[in-house]
């Protein structure tokens, strides 16, 4: 399991969409599961209330579909699966996530200061 | 894994109505039983897992989550923003109706007499000598109230044209 560590909730619900859609990629999963896939990946965080209206969106969206299977467990879980839109969804955020890094990677490598320059006159 | 009890059940229930609540009158009934469905099986698992109370803290603000199925399922008519509509326009005709009937007595005992009936709109009412009345539904409070649950339930459509 990965380490805990605190996260941006901000910055957590930006990129949820983006996680959500990268697990559904490797399997087909419900709701709890993708919680707990996310949580074990270190995202411990994010709530599980944010998690499922963002399944919502994705479904309405048609990036993912569902489908209901039986549980031994309780009540029938909603699986979601990943459609074409939504592998084309994947790699168009993927990108952008990938040349946001890019962007503020210089930013953030350079030392801070002890205190910053003062405007020239 | 361990075993979910019938308290576990309330509380789980509980969750899924209080998020419910929220959706009522305001998305599609289909939809919501989806929701309610789909909430349930997830709560039943995290509760097998770490045990209802912290499978229903793990949802964060009940509200919050009802706000964000709203936003996203949220239908055409708003039906609970129309009964709200209706009940407080119930509420002001009943206030101003009991202050109508004071302001007709008040006339009547300086005018020096004994009884008299007054009907204007939703207003009406009788005093006398013995007894007095004040009506308190009328067509007439039907008619606005069902004015105000058509206007409450329609505000988001115009709301959103604007």
């Amino acid at each position: 399991m990965a380490e805990k560590e605190n996260h941006d909730s901000q910055l957590l619900k930006g990129v949820l969409s983006l996680a959500l859609l990268r697990l559904l990629a490797e399997r087909e999963s419900y709701g709890y599961e993708l919680v707990t896939r996310l949580h074990e990946l270190g995202l411990a965080d994010i709530q599980d209330g944010s998690v499922y209206p963002a399944l919502g969106r994705l479904e309405r969206d048609g990036a993912i579909t569902s489908r209901l299977v039986a549980s031994s467990s309780g009540p029938a879980r909603k699986y979601y699966r990943l459609v074409q839109t939504g592998y084309a969804e994947l790699a168009r955020t993927e990108q952008a996530w990938k040349n946001l890094v890019r962007a503020v990677e210089p930013i953030l490598s350079k030392p801070v200061p002890a205190r910053p320059k003062e405007a020239a006159k | 894994m361990r075993g979910v009890t019938t308290k576990d059940r309330a509380r789980i229930e509980w969750a899924v109505r209080r998020i419910d609540f929220e959706l009522d009158g305001r998305v599609p009934r289909r939809k919501r039983k989806q929701i309610r469905e789909e909430l349930r099986a997830n709560l039943m698992e995290a509760a097998a897992a770490v045990g209802s109370r912290n499978a229903v803290r793990q949802l964060g603000s009940l509200h919050d989550l009802a706000r964000s199925y709203l936003d996203l399922y949220r239908g055409r008519l708003d039906f609970q923003a129309g009964s709200w509509a209706a009940l407080i326009t119930y509420g002001v005709l009943a206030v101003l109706g009991f202050v109508a009937w004071v302001a007709f007595e008040s006339g009547v005992i300086a005018s020096g007499g004994h009884g008299a009936s007054y009907l204007f709109g939703p207003f009406a009412g009788t005093i006398s000598d013995h007894r007095m009345e004040v009506v308190l539904f009328s067509p007439a409070h039907a008619l606005l109230m069902a004015l105000a649950f058509v206007v409450g339930s329609c505000y988001r459509l115009v709301w959103r044209r604007r």
